[in-house]
């Protein structure tokens, strides 16, 4: 039952996931070659299209990709929750004969996945471009990715405060976006302490404790709010 | 014969809104009980309560003997809901439906034949997508979907709201047969009387969230009565002993007759009215709509004064 569930979700969010995708593919290919035509963020201006070449350290990567992960972590939080709501289709869902935090864990543990996946993918090939001898005229380590890889982690926070807002009960003009707001902060704090203390991999901690934190209060909300 | 569904002082208020309150209820095994009221009268949210959709600020419900906002796994799979509107997932096929519904079940509570019998008789092929079928369609796979499982208790939110005529006939027809397959427990809202006529062996009426009726829908339907008094000429008001009428519903004046609604309608009212010395006195049954309405819609407004044209014109 839970592999039904899971697949359910799994297709209820392709969409989300292959556009997402595109739009790091796009963010990959625009970083390596500056001067491609696949450089979209040029065209949009939301890029110089020019750095000091250094990859991770001194290039539009890091901003161009924590951008796309936070409107990624965002669009992903709000379907699997918001998207149920406004179909109607929780009471369907919830009556299945399973346990209620089972039903909602496993969405969240395929949102997850999907990010931790979608988002991971865009770092590796940078990485492994960057690592590979004669493709750029500046040093690498794989350490330089060490920032980059907490603000991937860290964007689980924004995924599950956008999860939190859309389940809770509550009026979107009150207290329902205080979680959102309080989860983007944390994120960004975490993100920031990452490229402050580079290499440094104790804002993950940080981050896994909001994350249960979190996932907790959505369990919680899951099981104790009214489902119209 | 056991209680299936037992409420005890069940409470809801939205706000300061008062949804439902103190609902007391209990449906024995086999009953089929149709539970009444008008849009807003509470009816959804009490049976959001009896499912652990919503949850009570007061009073609890059972179902099985099992607190409802807790209900197990395997007492939810005895359970079949159809929620108001039929919600499913318009992007799989009704193959896809059944299949990603079929895996909450053990198999030997799954009646697959069942489904695909249920299909074929309103010509529904799996392979089509849910997006696309009329809002009769949707509702038959969801019932299909709902009874495959082969429940002990069905709970059905207006299951025919949004359904044109005929569907609603086919689909409360469907219905019935799955009710004569074995006795199950069946309890359904709406606010179509003839369909509760149809199916409801007992009824429950919520007027404002108070259950207000529940009885055996033919003790209902003979209980409630129109009784039309003829005043004599010279009588300007009503009789005092019309206010003390135990009963009494509602009561209109029409120029000289006094029309009045009485619930629990027996002898003794007969002999009441008789001796009020009216010119006449008749007595009207209702049919369950009828009754329904008079008990359901509480004091009647004015009439409303309609003017023809010609006499707008003068003014």
């Amino acid at each position: 039952m839970y592999k039904a569930a899971a697949l359910k979700e799994f297709r209820e969010i392709l969409g989300i996931a292959l556009l997402a995708l595109a739009a790091y593919g796009l963010l990959v290919a625009g970083t390596m070659d500056p001067d491609s035509p696949w450089n979209v963020f040029v065209w949009l201006h939301l890029s110089h299209g020019s750095g000091t070449g250094v990859p991770f350290v001194g290039d539009d990567f890091r901003g161009m990709y924590l951008l796309i992960s936070v409107v990624f972590t965002l669009a992903l939080g709000l379907r699997q929750s918001l998207g149920e709501s406004i179909r109607g289709t929780y009471p369907f869902l919830l009556h299945r004969p399973a346990d209620r935090h089972w039903l909602i864990g496993i969405k969240l543990l395929v949102g997850m996945i999907v990010y931790l996946i979608c988002a991971g993918i865009p770092i590796l090939v940078y990485a492994a471009w960057a690592a590979t001898p004669c493709t750029h005229a500046s040093p690498f380590e794989w350490s330089m990715t060490v920032p980059v890889w907490v603000a991937w982690l860290a964007m689980t926070i924004l995924y599950l405060g956008a999860f939190h807002t859309a389940i809770r009960p509550g009026q979107w003009y009150r207290s329902r976006l205080l979680p959102l707001i309080a989860s983007a902060l944390a994120t960004f704090a975490a993100a920031g302490l990452a490229f402050e203390f580079e290499g440094s991999l104790w804002p993950c901690l940080i981050v896994l404790v909001v994350d249960v934190w979190l996932i907790a209060m959505i369990l919680f909300a899951a099981r104790t709010r009214d489902y119209p | 014969m056991s209680d299936v569904i037992v409420t005890h002082g069940l409470t809801k208020y939205y706000g300061s809104l008062c949804a439902v309150d103190s609902l007391n209820l209990r449906v024995a095994q086999g009953t089929v009980y149709g539970l009444l009221g008008r849009n807003g009268a509470g009816k959804s949210t009490a049976i959001k309560m009896l499912l652990g959709m919503a949850h009570p600020n007061y009073g609890r419900a059972e179902l099985f003997g099992e607190d409802a906002s807790r209900l197990r796994p395997e007492t939810r799979a005895r359970i079949a809901y159809l929620a108001e509107g039929h919600p499913l997932y318009r992007w799989m096929t009704i193959g896809q439906a059944v299949r990603f519904t079929r895996a909450f079940y053990e198999p030997y509570r799954w009646n697959q034949p069942l489904v695909e019998q249920i299909l074929d008789h309103f010509e529904l092929s799996p392979k089509r997508k849910i997006r696309r079928l009329s809002n009769g369609q949707q509702a038959q796979v969801a019932l299909a979907l709902a009874v495959a499982s082969d429940p002990e208790l069905l709970i059905l939110d207006d299951p025919t709201l949004g359904l044109d005529t005929v569907v609603r006939r086919d689909f409360l027809e469907s219905l019935i047969q799955i009710i004569q397959r074995r006795g199950r427990t069946i309890l359904f809202s709406s606010h179509i009387l003839g369909d509760v006529e149809r199916v409801a062996d007992r009824i429950g009426i919520v007027v404002d969230g108070v259950l207000r009726v529940d009885c055996p829908t033919d003790h209902f339907k003979e209980s409630i009565r129109k009784v039309l008094l003829e005043l004599k000429s010279d009588s300007d008001g009503e009789p005092p002993e019309i206010a003390g009428c135990p009963g009494l519903v509602s009561r209109r004046r029409v120029g000289q007759k006094l029309e009045l609604v009485v619930a629990g309608f027996n002898d003794r009212h007969r002999a009441l009215f008789d001796s009020l010395g009216a010119r006449a006195v008749e007595v009207i049954d209702f049919n369950l709509e009828d009754a329904f309405i008079e008990y359901t819609r509480g004091p009647r407004r004015s009439l409303p004064v309609f003017t023809t044209e010609e006499e707008v014109s003068h003014v």
